[in-house]
């Protein structure tokens, strides 16, 4: 044979390679009974077939290569004008005999086909199985397999029977692992010239479709929902182990698992891996192709189930979540036991209707409630017993988030708390747990909006953060508070109340500071106890600042051990308690100071101010209006913050009496106005600071007074504007009462020449 | 400290201090550094302490508030998890942060920044979050080791 002959027969090896898979799937099973449906050909096929053909006609009309060119060609025709196959048997033995003309040492070529042909299927089957689909390859592979001269029918590729499998491979044995068993018999019965990485490589394209599912997830919009609802990534991920485990490979099914593991937590957690991640992920997995890896032995064995000790207390820690399950649901005596026979499409048609079970009714959930659900979703993924963590953390989110906006939970999710108590740890699989998370989802309580509402904390600073990063702010905010509550403990209070006296007494300022933006974050994040307990130190700690008043130390000792105690339990979402004793104490101090520097006066009268210097204008207005709120404080029955904004303004002592005597009525109405909203508010929990903005501005002519407030946003009507500018004093020009959008309102009035005059 | 550990079963001492386990146990003590498991889980406690025990410790989960007390002044490291049903980790963490001068390990299964930034301020040396890994565990007990060589 001729060099130039060789290198033609090579040429058309590789044509007869390259058409091959797409000239396979154009053949029908050759049933004449059953008209099958196969692939339509297509004008890639075509060429593929031209240019082998064309090749074949370098060679004399006489040699074996050029008539089986001829030969071949005719079959195209058939193919194209009869797609269901129903000739495809007869034409597909032709092909293979015209192969053998075609091709020098025909086996290993088809062999080679049947491998890419096999890796063609899964690299088909991986964007979703479908058994029929699978069957149909099987039969196929079978036709071709009949070809092989060494195929004897004893040597079929049982997935079950093979030494490699493990049982986790082949209980739920995948169909890619059915594919895969096909590819590694084809791989032993290879000869020499068989690659021995084939099967790798297979698994190396299901890795990189893995990561392409996971880099498609990264792009989502929602991470948790995608990967809950329309996850191929666990769904790739756990068959990659499958195969791995199939194979024998335990050092890859290991790395696959802790990949998994590593899926779940991204979900647990609602993190989304970053594009850093995935490629650690992808060097780990071809890593572990080449070298053994040495990770850490599972809590359970390959049948799924944990080792006996862990088996022992699992149970019972089950039935244990299982009876508080049974106490926060109220359900009857018998439904919390945990069963094991009985799956769930057996007892329920579908979400959330039950069959034979009464309809529970929207509860509200404790906060032991969520800690349980918390506490099993950790449970199960130690156990190994996926499926069930994920569906048990969602649940907690879902219990977790109605717990923390105080809103039952529905009926639905009431439903699957009681089955996952009933069911938890059964066999069930994905596809049958996922209505439920899909139920749980739907029925996730809307904070999102809220969430994404902007908090202005350390408005000094100009800091604006979104609701959900408040925690982190505040968790990463305090040196001087924390300090302060160390020190408070008993095991570190050895130097008494005097030198913690002083100590807080140094740190006055910035304890005011830290304590203002926790007020503001717990009032964000609607923890009340500490908000009231934040306002009250503060008001403390402004008196000391202020009139230099000698701080409880005693009483702040125990405030600070008290209020670190209140932040631990709500940085972990526990329920905050009132110190209520203690509350008591400082409202009982601030009132006893305020009394004792409160004037006695005739009602009705001016309150005379004493002259002033020239530079504490603003101090002197500010202390008088405080003493003022002091009095209404116990009427009130809320704290009231004040904030005054005069500027570099110098009033005169008639002026500012003037001011004064306008001010009262009006800060009076205001805040007897909310009175009503606040003692809701307060049965509800949910008391506020009210905010008291005081500003003062100087015209040519006039000085312009604004107070506004913000809890209420209604505008008063004409007529009772009217009877509230009838107790301001005669000097007070027009009030006028605005909105001021989403901030409360305000009230403005003007005040004469006379007082512009002293106002400079 | 008691209200927090009200609910750990005394079926993890139990399944850990039988017979042929307490010998063991007795005898590894001897050498083994002591590590402490706080959680009122069995389940999650027997874990974490076969974890410990496969890093070189000897571990014993504590009944009740005061063997925790009794035991704590010995121990080399104690673990605590972050969601009991009594109480707070964080609570936990600032108490025996108070009380012993060893490692304090606190675990959450959450991962959010506050429980790294409040634990580090509770006085824990190292937040993991679960699931926790023999890997995940081998390192952070490194770096708490080399961080005390360092001081």
């Amino acid at each position: 044979m001729t060099a130039a002959a060789r290198m033609l027969l090579h040429a058309i090896e590789d044509a007869v390679q390259q058409l091959e898979p797409q000239l396979l799937t154009l053949f029908g099973g050759g049933g004449s009974s059953t008209r099958e449906r196969v692939e339509r050909p297509t004008q890639r096929t075509h060429s593929a077939l031209k240019r082998l053909v064309a090749l074949t006609r370098f060679f004399p009309a006489e040699h074996r290569v050029c008539q089986a060119g001829r030969q071949l060609e005719l079959i195209w025709p058939p193919l194209v004008h009869e797609p269901d196959g129903a000739a495809a048997g007869r034409l597909l033995k032709r092909y293979f005999r015209l192969r053998q003309d075609l091709l020098d040492p025909p086996v290993p070529a088809l062999r080679h086909a049947m491998r890419g042909f096999v890796r063609g299927a899964i690299d088909a089957a991986q964007g979703g199985y479908d058994v029929a689909q699978v069957a149909a390859c099987e039969q196929r592979l079978r036709q071709l397999a009949a070809f092989l001269p060494e195929w004897n029918g004893c040597m079929r590729p049982n997935a079950l029977s093979h030494p490699g499998a493990t049982h986790e491979a082949t209980s739920t044995l995948s169909p890619l692992a059915k594919l895969c068993a096909w590819q590694q018999a084809l791989d032993a019965t290879a000869d020499a010239c068989a690659t021995p990485g084939t099967l790798k490589s297979s698994l190396l394209h299901e890795v990189i479709a893995v990561l392409d599912r996971c880099t498609m997830l990264c792009r989502a919009s929602n991470w948790t929902l995608e990967y809950l609802c329309n996850s191929g990534l666990a769904r790739g991920l756990w068959h990659l182990r499958g195969i791995a485990c199939f194979c024998g490979d335990s050092a890859l099914a290991r790395r696959c698992a802790e990949l998994d593991d590593e899926c779940l937590d991204m979900h647990l957690t609602g993190n989304r891996p970053s594009p850093a991640l995935l490629q650690q992920w992808l060097a780990r997995l071809l890593g572990v192709m080449h070298a053994d890896a040495t990770a850490p032995v599972p809590p359970h064995d390959d049948s799924g189930l944990p080792h006996p000790p862990f088996c022992d207390v699992y149970e019972r820690e089950l039935a244990a979540y299982c009876g508080q399950l049974q106490v926060e649901l109220q359900l009857p005596e018998d439904a919390a036991r945990p069963q094991t026979t009985g799956g769930i499409t057996e007892r329920r048609d579908g979400m959330p209707g039950h069959q034979g079970l009464a309809e529970p009714a929207p509860c509200k959930v404790s906060i032991t409630l969520v800690t349980v659900l918390y506490k099993l979703t950790w449970v199960f993924a130690a156990a190994g017993w996926r499926d069930w963590s994920r569906l048990c953390h969602c649940a907690y989110r879902v219990t977790l988030q109605h717990w923390r906006i105080r809103q039952p939970v529905s009926a639905a999710v009431t439903c699957i708390l009681e089955d996952i108590a009933r069911l938890a740890g059964t066999r069930q699989t994905a596809d049958e747990l996922r209505p439920w998370r899909w139920q749980l989802l739907k029925d996730w309580p809307c904070w999102t909006d809220d969430a994404q509402r902007p908090i202005a904390l350390r408005h000094d600073a100009g800091e604006v953060v979104t609701l959900d990063a408040v925690p982190d702010l505040l968790s990463g905010s305090f040196t001087t508070l924390v300090q302060a509550g160390r020190l408070a403990q008993p095991a570190s209070a050895q130097h008494g109340v005097l030198h913690y006296q002083l100590l807080v007494q140094d740190l006055a300022a910035e304890l005011v500071q830290e304590l203002t933006l926790l007020e503001k974050g717990a009032a964000a994040m609607k923890v009340w106890p500490l908000e009231q307990l934040c306002t009250l130190l503060i008001a403390v700690y402004e008196k000391h600042l202020r009139d230099d008043v000698e701080l409880p130390a005693a009483l702040l000792q125990d405030a600070h051990r008290q209020l670190v105690c209140m932040l631990d339990q709500a940085a972990a979402w526990r329920d905050v308690q009132v110190p209520a004793p203690l509350v008591q104490e400082l409202e009982a101090w601030l009132r006893k100071v305020a009394a004792s520097r409160v004037q006695c006066r005739e009602p009705g009268t001016s309150i005379a101010v004493p002259e002033q210097g020239d530079d504490d204008c603003g101090q002197m207005l500010r202390t008088h209006l405080l003493t003022y709120l002091g009095t209404l404080a116990p009427v009130l029955e809320r704290p009231v913050r004040l904030h005054l904004e005069a500027g570099d303004l110098q009033l005169g002592t008639a002026c500012m009496t003037q001011v004064l005597d306008c001010l009262r009525p009006l800060v009076k109405f205001m805040l007897l106005d909310q009175s009503i909203d606040t003692r809701m508010r307060h049965a509800m929990h949910k008391p506020r600071v009210s905010t008291l903005a005081v500003g003062l501005r100087a015209t040519s002519a006039t000085l312009v007074v604004n107070v506004s407030e913000d809890s209420h946003e209604e505008v008063l009507a004409p007529s009772e504007l009217q009877r509230l500018q009838r107790r301001l004093p005669k000097a007070a020009g027009a009030l006028v009462c605005e909105s001021r959008a989403g901030h409360g309102r305000s009230f403005t009035f003007t005040l004469g020449e006379h007082a512009s005059a002293e106002a400079r | 400290m008691s209200a927090a550990l009200a609910g750990a079963d005394d079926r993890v001492s139990a399944a850990l201090a039988s017979p042929a386990r307490r010998n063991a146990a007795n005898a590894a003590s001897m050498v083994q550094p002591l590590a402490l498991v706080v959680d009122d889980s069995p389940f999650l406690a027997l874990h974490l302490a076969r974890q410990l025990d496969e890093c070189g410790f000897h571990t014993q989960v504590p009944a009740d508030a005061a063997e925790l007390r009794a035991l704590a002044p010995q121990a080399a490291l104690v673990c605590v998890e972050l969601e009991q049903f009594h109480a707070s980790g964080f609570e936990l963490t600032r108490e025996l942060a108070e009380q012993c001068a060893c490692p304090l390990v606190l675990l959450t299964g959450t991962g959010r920044n506050t429980d790294l930034q409040w634990g580090r301020r509770a006085g824990a040396s190292v937040v993991l979050q679960r699931p926790i890994r023999a890997a995940m565990l081998r390192a952070a007990l490194a770096a708490l080791h080399d961080g005390a060589s360092a001081r």
